[in-house]
Protein backbone atom coordinates (compact mmCIF):
# COMPACT_ATOMS: atom_id res chain seq x y z
CA UNK A 1 0.00 0.00 0.00
CA UNK A 2 1.26 3.37 -1.02
CA UNK A 3 0.23 6.72 -0.21
CA UNK A 4 0.50 9.77 -2.29
CA UNK A 5 2.56 12.83 -1.02
CA UNK A 6 3.61 16.02 -2.01
CA UNK A 7 7.18 16.00 -1.80
CA UNK A 8 8.32 19.06 -3.85
CA UNK A 9 6.20 22.43 -2.71
CA UNK A 10 5.56 25.13 -5.57
CA UNK A 11 8.78 26.52 -4.61
CA UNK A 12 10.97 23.70 -4.75
CA UNK A 13 9.51 23.19 -8.69
CA UNK A 14 9.97 26.83 -9.79
CA UNK A 15 13.41 27.18 -7.97
CA UNK A 16 14.22 23.79 -9.96
CA UNK A 17 12.46 24.70 -13.26
CA UNK A 18 13.90 28.35 -13.49
CA UNK A 19 17.22 27.08 -12.50
CA UNK A 20 17.31 24.15 -15.30
CA UNK A 21 15.96 27.51 -17.89
CA UNK A 22 18.89 29.68 -16.71
CA UNK A 23 21.69 26.93 -16.00
CA UNK A 24 20.77 25.65 -20.11
CA UNK A 25 20.81 29.33 -21.06
CA UNK A 26 24.12 30.03 -19.18
CA UNK A 27 25.94 26.94 -20.20
CA UNK A 28 24.64 27.69 -24.11
CA UNK A 29 25.68 31.40 -23.90
CA UNK A 30 29.21 30.79 -21.56
CA UNK A 31 30.65 28.52 -24.24
CA UNK A 32 29.73 30.63 -27.15
CA UNK A 33 31.85 32.99 -25.15
CA UNK A 34 34.70 30.68 -24.46
CA UNK A 35 34.87 29.84 -28.30
CA UNK A 36 33.99 26.25 -28.90
CA UNK A 37 31.02 27.23 -30.88
CA UNK A 38 29.61 30.86 -32.08
CA UNK A 39 26.24 29.97 -33.00
CA UNK A 40 25.58 33.88 -31.21
CA UNK A 41 27.48 36.67 -31.99
CA UNK A 42 30.14 37.38 -29.17
CA UNK A 43 28.06 40.50 -27.97
CA UNK A 44 25.15 39.00 -27.41
CA UNK A 45 26.30 35.59 -25.86
CA UNK A 46 28.26 38.14 -23.40
CA UNK A 47 25.13 40.26 -23.04
CA UNK A 48 22.60 37.67 -22.22
CA UNK A 49 25.09 35.41 -19.89
CA UNK A 50 25.52 37.92 -17.73
CA UNK A 51 21.70 38.48 -17.64
CA UNK A 52 21.27 35.16 -16.99
CA UNK A 53 23.98 35.25 -14.29
CA UNK A 54 22.63 37.88 -12.64
CA UNK A 55 19.11 35.88 -12.66
CA UNK A 56 20.90 32.78 -10.83
CA UNK A 57 22.72 34.36 -8.20
CA UNK A 58 19.03 36.15 -7.44
CA UNK A 59 17.07 32.68 -7.65
CA UNK A 60 20.22 31.47 -4.99
CA UNK A 61 19.69 33.99 -2.84
CA UNK A 62 15.80 33.02 -2.66
CA UNK A 63 16.15 29.80 -2.42
CA UNK A 64 18.64 29.99 -0.12
CA UNK A 65 16.54 32.19 2.22
CA UNK A 66 13.85 30.21 1.50
CA UNK A 67 15.51 26.81 2.80
CA UNK A 68 16.60 28.60 5.88
CA UNK A 69 13.50 29.97 6.86
CA UNK A 70 12.18 26.27 6.05
CA UNK A 71 14.41 24.39 7.64
CA UNK A 72 14.85 22.51 3.98
CA UNK A 73 18.48 22.91 4.22
CA UNK A 74 18.84 19.56 6.44
CA UNK A 75 17.29 17.53 3.58
CA UNK A 76 21.26 18.29 1.63
CA UNK A 77 23.36 17.57 4.62
CA UNK A 78 25.27 14.77 3.72
CA UNK A 79 25.56 11.42 5.91
CA UNK A 80 27.71 8.33 5.09
CA UNK A 81 24.99 6.49 6.57
CA UNK A 82 23.05 4.05 3.77
CA UNK A 83 26.12 5.73 1.11
CA UNK A 84 27.61 2.66 0.15
CA UNK A 85 24.15 0.57 -0.56
CA UNK A 86 23.49 3.18 -2.97
CA UNK A 87 26.54 2.99 -4.77
CA UNK A 88 25.85 -0.15 -4.91
CA UNK A 89 22.75 -0.20 -5.87
CA UNK A 90 23.42 1.74 -8.67
CA UNK A 91 26.45 -0.24 -9.60
CA UNK A 92 24.95 -3.42 -9.68
CA UNK A 93 21.44 -4.06 -8.05
CA UNK A 94 19.71 -2.13 -10.50
CA UNK A 95 20.83 -4.48 -13.19
CA UNK A 96 19.35 -7.36 -11.20
CA UNK A 97 16.46 -6.09 -10.17
CA UNK A 98 17.22 -5.43 -6.53
CA UNK A 99 14.68 -3.09 -4.59
CA UNK A 100 15.97 0.56 -4.03
CA UNK A 101 18.16 0.27 -0.45
CA UNK A 102 16.69 3.46 0.33
CA UNK A 103 13.12 5.06 1.11
CA UNK A 104 12.19 8.59 0.11
CA UNK A 105 10.35 10.56 3.24
CA UNK A 106 9.05 14.33 3.18
CA UNK A 107 11.84 14.90 5.54
CA UNK A 108 14.25 13.16 4.01
CA UNK A 109 13.53 13.21 0.00
CA UNK A 110 17.30 12.70 -0.83
CA UNK A 111 18.76 9.29 -1.18
CA UNK A 112 23.01 9.75 0.90
CA UNK A 113 24.17 9.72 -2.92
CA UNK A 114 21.66 12.58 -4.14
CA UNK A 115 23.06 14.30 -0.52
CA UNK A 116 26.04 14.08 -1.14
CA UNK A 117 26.33 15.32 -4.98
CA UNK A 118 23.62 18.05 -4.26
CA UNK A 119 25.89 19.16 -1.46
CA UNK A 120 29.02 19.34 -3.73
CA UNK A 121 27.23 20.93 -6.07
CA UNK A 122 25.93 23.53 -3.78
CA UNK A 123 29.44 23.98 -1.71
CA UNK A 124 31.99 23.17 -4.49
CA UNK A 125 30.80 24.01 -7.82
CA UNK A 126 28.49 26.52 -7.51
CA UNK A 127 30.38 29.02 -5.35
CA UNK A 128 33.60 28.60 -7.88
CA UNK A 129 31.52 29.20 -10.41
CA UNK A 130 29.66 32.49 -8.79
CA UNK A 131 33.17 33.75 -7.14
CA UNK A 132 34.83 33.23 -11.12
CA UNK A 133 31.88 34.87 -12.48
CA UNK A 134 32.04 37.96 -10.54
CA UNK A 135 35.27 38.27 -10.46
CA UNK A 136 35.54 37.98 -14.64
CA UNK A 137 32.75 40.40 -14.58
CA UNK A 138 34.17 43.08 -12.51
CA UNK A 139 37.64 42.75 -13.43
CA UNK A 140 38.26 46.17 -14.32
CA UNK A 141 37.45 47.38 -11.07
CA UNK A 142 39.99 44.75 -9.03
CA UNK A 143 42.65 43.94 -12.10
CA UNK A 144 44.60 47.52 -10.36
CA UNK A 145 44.64 47.01 -7.11
CA UNK A 146 46.63 43.80 -4.73
CA UNK A 147 44.20 41.29 -6.23
CA UNK A 148 44.90 42.40 -9.55
CA UNK A 149 48.50 42.01 -8.91
CA UNK A 150 48.24 38.79 -7.20
CA UNK A 151 45.59 36.82 -9.42
CA UNK A 152 46.40 36.50 -13.27
CA UNK A 153 43.26 37.04 -15.06
CA UNK A 154 43.47 33.74 -16.90
CA UNK A 155 43.62 32.06 -13.93
CA UNK A 156 40.05 33.12 -12.97
CA UNK A 157 38.88 32.16 -16.30
CA UNK A 158 40.20 29.16 -15.86
CA UNK A 159 38.87 28.19 -12.73
CA UNK A 160 35.28 29.20 -13.93
CA UNK A 161 35.79 27.18 -17.38
CA UNK A 162 36.66 23.98 -15.21
CA UNK A 163 33.89 24.41 -12.79
CA UNK A 164 31.66 25.23 -15.80
CA UNK A 165 32.62 21.50 -17.26
CA UNK A 166 32.59 19.90 -13.62
CA UNK A 167 28.60 21.38 -13.97
CA UNK A 168 28.09 19.57 -17.40
CA UNK A 169 29.38 16.72 -15.86
CA UNK A 170 27.04 16.70 -12.34
CA UNK A 171 23.86 17.42 -14.94
CA UNK A 172 24.48 14.18 -17.41
CA UNK A 173 24.32 12.33 -14.47
CA UNK A 174 21.61 14.11 -12.82
CA UNK A 175 19.18 14.05 -15.88
CA UNK A 176 19.68 10.03 -16.38
CA UNK A 177 19.42 9.61 -12.29
CA UNK A 178 16.38 11.85 -12.61
CA UNK A 179 15.05 10.73 -15.80
CA UNK A 180 15.25 7.11 -15.54
CA UNK A 181 15.52 5.85 -12.15
CA UNK A 182 12.33 6.26 -10.57
CA UNK A 183 9.64 3.58 -10.34
CA UNK A 184 8.01 3.77 -13.15
CA UNK A 185 11.15 5.16 -14.84
CA UNK A 186 9.31 8.76 -14.84
CA UNK A 187 7.98 9.18 -11.59
CA UNK A 188 10.79 11.84 -10.53
CA UNK A 189 10.06 13.86 -13.30
CA UNK A 190 6.38 13.72 -13.10
CA UNK A 191 6.98 15.06 -9.69
CA UNK A 192 9.25 17.62 -10.23
CA UNK A 193 7.63 18.72 -13.14
CA UNK A 194 3.87 18.26 -12.96
CA UNK A 195 2.28 18.06 -9.60
CA UNK A 196 4.64 17.97 -6.87
CA UNK A 197 3.29 13.82 -5.82
CA UNK A 198 5.23 11.16 -5.21
CA UNK A 199 3.88 7.62 -4.15
CA UNK A 200 5.76 6.72 -0.88
CA UNK A 201 5.40 3.14 0.30
CA UNK B 1 60.59 51.39 -64.08
CA UNK B 2 60.27 52.78 -60.43
CA UNK B 3 60.86 49.53 -58.19
CA UNK B 4 58.13 46.96 -56.77
CA UNK B 5 55.84 48.27 -55.13
CA UNK B 6 52.74 46.52 -53.08
CA UNK B 7 49.78 49.03 -52.43
CA UNK B 8 46.84 47.89 -50.59
CA UNK B 9 43.43 49.14 -49.73
CA UNK B 10 40.70 49.01 -47.32
CA UNK B 11 43.72 47.10 -45.23
CA UNK B 12 43.14 45.41 -41.74
CA UNK B 13 45.76 47.27 -39.26
CA UNK B 14 48.03 45.41 -37.28
CA UNK B 15 47.86 46.01 -33.48
CA UNK B 16 50.51 46.43 -30.64
CA UNK B 17 50.62 47.92 -27.42
CA UNK B 18 51.58 51.73 -27.87
CA UNK B 19 52.55 54.26 -24.84
CA UNK B 20 52.23 56.85 -27.26
CA UNK B 21 55.92 57.32 -27.45
CA UNK B 22 57.79 57.11 -30.85
CA UNK B 23 61.88 56.45 -30.82
CA UNK B 24 62.95 57.19 -34.51
CA UNK B 25 66.29 56.41 -36.07
CA UNK B 26 67.49 59.49 -37.55
CA UNK B 27 69.69 59.93 -40.09
CA UNK B 28 73.18 60.00 -38.40
CA UNK B 29 71.80 57.26 -36.04
CA UNK B 30 73.97 54.24 -36.43
CA UNK B 31 72.00 51.05 -37.17
CA UNK B 32 72.44 47.45 -36.18
CA UNK B 33 72.84 45.59 -39.91
CA UNK B 34 72.91 42.39 -38.06
CA UNK B 35 69.83 42.40 -37.27
CA UNK B 36 67.65 41.46 -40.50
CA UNK B 37 65.02 44.32 -40.16
CA UNK B 38 65.98 47.96 -38.87
CA UNK B 39 63.23 49.57 -37.15
CA UNK B 40 63.13 53.16 -39.07
CA UNK B 41 60.56 54.17 -35.97
CA UNK B 42 60.23 51.93 -32.60
CA UNK B 43 56.81 51.88 -30.56
CA UNK B 44 56.59 51.16 -26.83
CA UNK B 45 54.15 49.81 -24.41
CA UNK B 46 53.11 46.67 -22.96
CA UNK B 47 49.89 44.97 -21.27
CA UNK B 48 52.10 45.43 -17.88
CA UNK B 49 51.66 49.54 -18.71
CA UNK B 50 48.15 50.52 -17.25
CA UNK B 51 48.81 53.74 -19.72
CA UNK B 52 49.69 51.77 -23.03
CA UNK B 53 46.19 51.34 -25.22
CA UNK B 54 46.17 48.88 -28.09
CA UNK B 55 46.64 51.04 -30.95
CA UNK B 56 46.16 50.38 -34.78
CA UNK B 57 49.14 50.85 -36.96
CA UNK B 58 49.95 50.72 -40.74
CA UNK B 59 53.51 49.13 -40.84
CA UNK B 60 55.33 50.10 -44.32
CA UNK B 61 57.86 47.00 -44.77
CA UNK B 62 60.37 48.13 -47.04
CA UNK B 63 64.25 47.81 -48.44
CA UNK B 64 66.62 50.86 -48.13
CA UNK B 65 69.90 52.03 -48.86
CA UNK B 66 72.68 52.01 -45.73
CA UNK B 67 76.12 52.89 -46.02
CA UNK B 68 78.26 49.80 -45.07
CA UNK B 69 80.98 51.89 -43.27
CA UNK B 70 79.23 54.29 -41.91
CA UNK B 71 76.54 52.15 -40.23
CA UNK B 72 73.58 54.97 -40.97
CA UNK B 73 71.18 55.23 -43.53
CA UNK B 74 71.08 56.95 -46.52
CA UNK B 75 69.27 59.47 -48.70
CA UNK B 76 68.73 58.61 -52.12
CA UNK B 77 68.23 61.21 -54.80
CA UNK B 78 65.29 60.08 -56.71
CA UNK B 79 63.93 61.80 -59.31
CA UNK B 80 64.49 65.34 -61.29
CA UNK B 81 66.31 66.12 -64.41
CA UNK B 82 70.01 66.14 -63.58
CA UNK B 83 71.94 62.37 -63.94
CA UNK B 84 72.43 62.24 -60.39
CA UNK B 85 68.64 61.28 -59.79
CA UNK B 86 68.19 57.43 -60.13
CA UNK B 87 65.35 56.55 -61.92
CA UNK B 88 66.89 58.81 -64.42
CA UNK B 89 70.30 57.10 -65.27
CA UNK B 90 69.51 54.06 -62.52
CA UNK B 91 72.75 54.86 -60.57
CA UNK B 92 72.98 54.45 -56.80
CA UNK B 93 76.29 55.61 -56.07
CA UNK B 94 75.26 58.84 -58.17
CA UNK B 95 72.20 58.77 -56.92
CA UNK B 96 72.84 58.40 -52.84
CA UNK B 97 76.18 61.04 -53.08
CA UNK B 98 73.24 63.76 -54.38
CA UNK B 99 71.09 63.01 -52.06
CA UNK B 100 73.70 62.69 -48.75
CA UNK B 101 75.46 66.01 -50.57
CA UNK B 102 71.91 67.87 -50.31
CA UNK B 103 70.92 66.35 -47.01
CA UNK B 104 74.01 67.77 -45.60
CA UNK B 105 73.45 71.21 -47.37
CA UNK B 106 70.19 71.61 -45.67
CA UNK B 107 71.34 70.36 -42.13
CA UNK B 108 69.44 67.04 -42.46
CA UNK B 109 72.61 65.27 -41.33
CA UNK B 110 75.98 65.69 -40.76
CA UNK B 111 76.87 62.75 -41.54
CA UNK B 112 78.38 61.77 -44.79
CA UNK B 113 78.48 58.78 -47.56
CA UNK B 114 81.72 56.54 -47.61
CA UNK B 115 80.98 55.40 -51.10
CA UNK B 116 80.06 52.02 -49.70
CA UNK B 117 76.23 50.63 -49.66
CA UNK B 118 74.04 48.01 -49.33
CA UNK B 119 70.42 46.89 -48.87
CA UNK B 120 68.86 46.66 -45.63
CA UNK B 121 64.70 45.61 -44.86
CA UNK B 122 63.17 48.64 -42.85
CA UNK B 123 59.84 48.61 -41.06
CA UNK B 124 58.40 52.00 -39.99
CA UNK B 125 55.33 52.57 -37.66
CA UNK B 126 52.40 54.82 -38.58
CA UNK B 127 49.83 54.76 -35.95
CA UNK B 128 46.59 55.41 -37.43
CA UNK B 129 44.03 58.12 -35.88
CA UNK B 130 42.44 59.10 -39.76
CA UNK B 131 41.14 57.11 -42.47
CA UNK B 132 38.97 54.81 -39.85
CA UNK B 133 36.41 52.44 -41.54
CA UNK B 134 32.77 54.61 -41.15
CA UNK B 135 30.08 53.83 -38.74
CA UNK B 136 28.40 51.57 -40.33
CA UNK B 137 31.26 49.34 -40.44
CA UNK B 138 32.58 49.52 -37.16
CA UNK B 139 33.88 46.37 -35.96
CA UNK B 140 31.56 44.13 -33.79
CA UNK B 141 33.08 42.37 -30.46
CA UNK B 142 34.09 39.07 -32.31
CA UNK B 143 36.47 41.09 -34.90
CA UNK B 144 39.07 40.26 -31.37
CA UNK B 145 36.96 38.14 -29.27
CA UNK B 146 37.73 34.95 -31.66
CA UNK B 147 40.41 32.43 -32.55
CA UNK B 148 42.65 34.35 -35.55
CA UNK B 149 41.03 38.02 -35.01
CA UNK B 150 42.24 40.97 -35.09
CA UNK B 151 44.54 41.06 -32.29
CA UNK B 152 45.38 36.89 -32.33
CA UNK B 153 49.31 38.20 -32.24
CA UNK B 154 49.06 40.47 -28.94
CA UNK B 155 50.11 38.79 -25.77
CA UNK B 156 50.42 39.43 -22.26
CA UNK B 157 46.65 38.74 -21.28
CA UNK B 158 43.82 36.71 -21.33
CA UNK B 159 40.97 37.70 -24.26
CA UNK B 160 37.53 35.46 -23.21
CA UNK B 161 36.94 34.03 -27.15
CA UNK B 162 40.10 34.06 -28.22
CA UNK B 163 42.32 32.26 -24.91
CA UNK B 164 41.69 28.71 -23.40
CA UNK B 165 43.58 26.27 -21.53
CA UNK B 166 43.81 24.28 -23.95
CA UNK B 167 44.24 21.03 -21.00
CA UNK B 168 41.15 22.36 -19.37
CA UNK B 169 39.51 21.73 -22.18
CA UNK B 170 40.49 18.69 -23.94
CA UNK B 171 40.26 17.41 -20.33
CA UNK B 172 37.00 18.80 -19.48
CA UNK B 173 35.57 17.31 -23.21
CA UNK B 174 36.84 13.93 -22.56
CA UNK B 175 35.04 14.29 -19.16
CA UNK B 176 31.91 14.72 -20.83
CA UNK B 177 32.27 12.14 -23.63
CA UNK B 178 33.35 9.51 -20.92
CA UNK B 179 30.51 10.17 -18.53
CA UNK B 180 27.79 10.28 -21.98
CA UNK B 181 28.91 7.17 -22.82
CA UNK B 182 29.09 5.90 -18.93
CA UNK B 183 24.93 6.71 -18.33
CA UNK B 184 23.92 5.38 -21.83
CA UNK B 185 25.73 2.32 -21.61
CA UNK B 186 24.42 2.13 -17.61
CA UNK B 187 20.97 2.58 -19.27
CA UNK B 188 21.25 0.05 -22.50
CA UNK B 189 22.27 -2.51 -19.83
CA UNK B 190 19.19 -1.73 -17.42
CA UNK B 191 17.19 -1.93 -20.61
CA UNK B 192 18.52 -5.47 -21.84
CA UNK B 193 18.92 -6.68 -18.51
CA UNK B 194 15.14 -5.63 -17.92
CA UNK B 195 13.13 -6.86 -21.02
CA UNK B 196 15.03 -10.32 -20.57
CA UNK B 197 13.75 -10.43 -16.79
CA UNK B 198 9.96 -9.28 -18.11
Amino acid sequence: MSTRVKVFSGFERFWHLAQLLLIFGLLFTGFNIHGTWSVLPFEQSIDVHIVLALSLIGLWVLAIFWHLTTGEWRQYVPTGKGLMPMILYYAYGIFSGEAKPYTMTVQAKHNPLQRLAYFGFKVVIAPALWTSGLLLLFYVDWSRTALGAALPLAWVAWVHVAAAFALLLFLIVHVYMAATTGTPWYAYLRAMFVNGYEEIP
Amino acid sequence: MKGEFIWGENLTPEYYWFDGQVRYTLLGDKIDDTQPVVEINSIRGSYDDPKARIWPFKVMRGKQPYDTEYKTLLVSHLFGKDDDAYWKTYDWDKALRAGMRLAKEIGQTEGDYSGRYSFIETRMYWPITHMVAPKEEALACDACHRKEGRLEKLGGFYMPGRDTNPWIDRIGWLLVAATLAGVLLHGLVRLMVGRRRA
